[in-house]
């Protein structure tokens, strides 16, 4: 079947969603979603939204808040897109807000704002209260806040439709052909303007706090038709997700006080970071647990450590940390008001994605030359406005702004684009995996195959990196697709078939894996969540720069020839420095 | 790793005539929760159970099903918590796609039935509105909803009447009612106001007792109740 | 047709319904506070068949019997109809089960009603000369009331 549409947007989070809302007062729009748009994994953030609104901590202006996330980003962000971003970001906030966003509120009734690791006045003089907030789900009243927006503009939204291909030619996007999870069916979606919206690839790590749709969708169908993918190798590791399962246990519990302790009962924090001790940045509490981890400090021997808040007294658990009580009797099976909860590191962000500027627009080149009819904005886009480490609550911050210029800029455009006509075999390739799948039948299983690939990423590609691992990561995952080639999926149904989806995600995650890994390999330095053990410095001279990676047959060419923006629109930009806390 | 029954509902329009119980033995780790076994079994022994699954820590809402006869989040619950045989059967009151899943757009349509978005004409302010923390509270939890549905298939009046509203569109309801910021009650009043609004809610309590994120939409439909016969006479 | 009727539910909105509920419920604790009242603590000895009786036949008490009749029977006839609702599917016997509960209350509507109106004090001493006689006298001696 074909739906033509002015705009097609893929993803239904904040980015999509914001994007939408936009569109759909003036154009005909549609919203493909793998999930119900309320079930989109910007949802799960907690925290809150960083905008300098000052209505608490008054001097907080736009300039400290570009000047700790370009430091954050470990000076690899693009500037001009960073001083876009927080300069537009108190307008975007007070917006959702006239829109009917729950915020929690201060005394005097404004949205109410709290301290995040990283945010600062004076360019890091003292903790800023920054965090824009409702309770301890902020993303959840933002998602539900945008769907109901979406509602009362009669956005077209198409459900359960897992995208498989992406059309384009000649430089121009032309719409996406997708499978109808619910009934079956491939269905062809064109417009004059395509955007994505489609989260990150925290699936590719065996321990992630991310859903399980997040299956970096989006990065695998752009590098397909030829497009380029960028810094890649940029994951962020969180230092509390719940051992085995990854669920995020919040800063928070690290916030108010909790310890974290080796198997000597010891917070070895200490060893790394002596002042700061467990409040120091995500990437380096993370490295240090690994570290512990990896020589074997860690709980039993095993890949856990301890954090311990049961010092803090059921009273004050029950006030401030009232979600982790839950979370981890939930979900770990533990009572932290009388014992420590077992965590380690989880693939918490992915900073890379596909290439656009601040304008959303996707780029292709070094010298970011556009497409044309093709936006990306959120986690899948990277229009490096984190660049190698992401701050806590930058990230909702980046999907609904640039879900909200997306939108704008697609407005504008529209007048411009013509309805583009669909090539002939426009279904040719979704039809060809669809196929493949329901009929390929060899001895490997779909879940076996995602298992060793998100162990193996976890274990050689994750908080610590070397050249060694790099290389064996590298083979194994050529031998996986290989591997993949002879699977058999269960299956044959058409309706409802998750065993297919399943399938073609993994299909995507072995896609882009290998840019992950390549990339990681190639850039022999480390920067913010990128740490290689042989190349333990950052080097500014030869990696100052993004990472390009393109898929050539069963391999990746990369290149470090595209510039850091150093410069902001207005502002002259901040230098390189040491980032440390 | 202690092994246990799962009992799972089976029904797949396209072949079967009649559902089904398919019996599955799964080694279990300590702090698996029911989500975890059914992935053991999708991915390594049968791909055909079918659910829907995403976030797997209680806020998407994707996984609600009826686990040894009471409505609750597969992802959420411990396996060690529950005894026997575990039991379980897609929501009930909806129409079944395939095994767990179920056909929920009668449910969505609800909520867009009460116009969930703020309804207020009013010029922007050029900063944010004011509430007060106590007028905050007003809303109560309403806004931690997550949509999961556990609430409204285990309601009788649902069960009984497809077009009744249903306890999570109402609790939307209410959280944009008792929103200090909304002047909407006029125009969401023709589908509260209605025998398969408001009033079809009898305080069977399902509702609350359902609820995964400890919501009470029982007393917040009361309240609302109480508020529309205000606004009436 | 049939499934319109079983749809009809409790009445055209549903508010009139649920506030007549809550009256004829606020009404019959009055009622059942009143009772209580009148027969354990205002009846200022022991209750006799004749002093009952004669309190029962006066007009003002038969004026609050007739409201508490109405009131209990429409507020059971509509819990059961709600009941119905929620747990019969089927049109067809949700249709007969509702004629069927508004049936019941409608004739004992007719006969309570009798019952009050036609109540006289005289009325024990006609009853004494049936078989009943014996045991009346005997719960009578026994001071309990009926």
């Amino acid at each position: 079947m074909i739906h033509r549409h002015d705009v097609i947007i893929v993803g239904a989070g904040l980015a999509g969603s914001r994007a939408a809302v936009e569109i759909g007062q003036v154009a005909d729009v549609a919203v493909l979603s793998k999930v119900y748009p309320s079930r989109s994994h910007s949802g799960a953030a907690q925290g809150g939204i960083a905008a300098s609104l000052a209505n608490i901590s008054k001097t907080d202006r736009w300039e400290y808040h570009m000047f700790d996330t370009v430091k954050g980003s470990d000076y690899l962000g693009d500037q001009d897109a960073i001083e876009m971003m927080v300069r537009e970001a108190p307008e975007t906030v007070i917006e959702m807000e006239h829109w009917g966003c729950p915020f929690s509120r201060t005394a005097e009734g404004k949205i109410a704002q709290r301290k995040f690791g990283g945010h600062t006045l004076e360019f890091g003089k003292e903790a800023s209260l920054r965090a824009c907030y409702s309770a301890d789900y902020t993303g959840h009243v933002l998602l539900h806040t945008l769907h109901e927006q979406c509602l009362k503009h009669n956005v077209n939204f198409y459900s359960e439709f897992q995208v498989l291909s992406l059309i384009f030619r000649d430089n121009r996007a032309i719409g996406v052909v997708a499978l109808d999870m619910v009934h079956g069916g491939l269905h062809t979606f064109y417009g004059r303007a395509v955007m994505f919206g489609m989260g990150g690839y925290g699936r590719a790590f065996s321990i992630t706090s991310n859903a399980h749709a997040n299956t970096g969708d989006g990065l695998a169908l752009v590098s397909r038709v030829g497009l380029p993918v960028q810094d890649m190798e940029f994951v962020q590791f969180h230092p509390t997700g719940l051992w085995k399962s990854g669920i995020l246990v919040t800063e928070g519990a690290r916030g108010e006080g909790g310890y974290l302790l080796n198997n000597e009962k010891r917070r070895f924090m200490e060893d790394y970071a002596p002042t700061l001790m467990e409040l120091a940045p995500r990437d380096m509490v993370a490295r240090a647990m690994q570290q512990e981890i990896d020589e074997g400090r860690g709980i039993n021997g095993e890949d856990k450590i301890f954090i311990d808040v049961t010092h803090l007294g059921e009273a004050k658990l029950m006030e401030r940390l009232p979600q982790i009580t839950e979370l981890a009797m939930n979900f770990a099976g533990v009572d932290p008001r009388k014992e420590p909860i077992p965590i380690q590191p989880t693939a918490h962000y992915s900073m890379g994605g596909i290439p656009a500027n601040a304008n959303t627009r996707v780029t292709f080149d070094e010298k970011r030359t556009e497409t044309v009819g093709f936006y990306a904005a959120g986690e899948c886009s990277c229009i490096s406005v984190h660049g190698a480490n992401r701050l806590g609550t930058n990230s909702l911050l980046e999907a609904l702004l640039f879900g909200r210029r997306s939108g704008k800029q697609i407005v504008e455009d529209l007048p411009n684009l013509e309805f583009p006509t669909l090539p002939a075999d426009y279904e040719d390739a979704a039809r060809e995996e669809v196929d493949h799948f329901k009929n390929v039948s060899g001895k490997e299983k779909v879940g076996t195959i995602r298992k060793e690939l998100q162990e193996t990423m976890m274990l050689d590609c994750g908080v610590f990196r070397s050249e060694k691992q790099l290389v064996s990561q590298k083979a194994k995952i050529q031998e996986l697709e290989d591997r993949f080639k002879h699977i058999t999926v269960d299956d044959k149904s058409d309706q409802f078939n998750t065993d297919l989806l399943e399938a073609i995600e993994l299909g995507h995650l072995l896609e882009f894996s290998g840019a992950i890994v390549e990339g990681a390999l190639a850039r022999q330095e480390s920067r913010g969540g990128h740490y290689r053990k042989d190349f333990p410095k950052r080097d500014d001279e030869k990696f100052l720069k993004h990472t390009l990676a393109w898929r050539k047959g069963a391999n990746w060419e990369l290149t470090f020839d595209k510039p850091v923006m150093l410069q902001g629109v207005t502002h002259k930009g901040f230098e390189p420095m040491e980032r440390k806390y | 790793m202690p092994k246990r029954t799962f009992k799972i509902f089976r029904f797949n329009p396209e072949t079967d005539s009649k559902p089904s119980y398919k019996t599955y033995d799964v080694e279990c780790e300590g702090w698996w929760t029911v989500l975890d076994a059914l992935n053991e079994i999708k991915w390594f022994v049968d791909g055909t159970v079918t659910y829907r699954r995403s976030c797997r820590h209680g806020i998407c809402g994707s996984c609600a099903m009826m686990i040894n006869g009471k409505n609750d989040l597969a992802c959420e619950l411990q396996i060690k918590t529950l005894k026997g045989t575990i039991t379980v059967d897609p929501l009930p009151g909806f129409e079944i796609y395939r095994d767990l899943a179920v056909n929920m757009d009668p449910f969505y349509a609800a909520l867009k039935r009460v116009k969930p978005w703020l309804i207020n004409n009013d010029p922007y302010p050029s900063k944010e509105r004011i509430q007060s923390p106590e007028e905050f509270k007003l809303m109560g939890d309403s806004i931690a909803c997550i949509l999961c549905a556990a609430c409204t298939s285990s309601c009788p009046s649902f069960w009984s009447d497809e077009q009744y509203l249903g306890p999570a569109a109402l609790l939307k309801a209410y959280r944009y009612t008792f929103d200090t910021r909304d002047k909407g009650l006029g125009d969401r009043i023709d589908a509260l106001d209605n025998k398969h609004g408001l009033w079809r809610c009898h305080k069977i309590t399902n509702c609350y007792h359902a609820c995964p994120k400890h919501l009470n939409p029982t007393e917040q439909i009361s309240k609302l109740q109480r508020r529309i016969i205000e606004e009436k006479m | 047709m049939l499934k319109m009727l079983a749809r009809t539910g409790t009445g055209s909105g549903g508010s009139n319904a649920w506030v007549l509920q809550r009256i004829s419920g606020l009404l019959l604790v009055v009622a059942l506070f009143l009772h209580y009242l009148f027969l354990h603590f205002l009846n200022g000895g022991d209750v006799t068949w004749n002093e009952v009786t004669t309190r029962l036949a006066s007009p003002l008490f038969k004026t609050i019997d007739l409201i508490f009749l109405v009131s209990v029977l429409f507020h059971a006839g509509q819990g059961l109809v709600i009941n119905i609702h929620d747990y019969i599917h089927r049109p067809a016997p949700r249709v007969i089960l509702v004629s069927l509960a508004w049936l019941l209350m409608i004739v004992l509507l007719i006969t309570g009603t009798v019952t009050i109106v036609t109540l006289e004090p005289g009325f024990l001493q006609e009853m004494q000369m049936g078989q009943a006689a014996g045991v009346i006298d005997a719960i009578q001696s026994q001071g309990v009331a009926l």
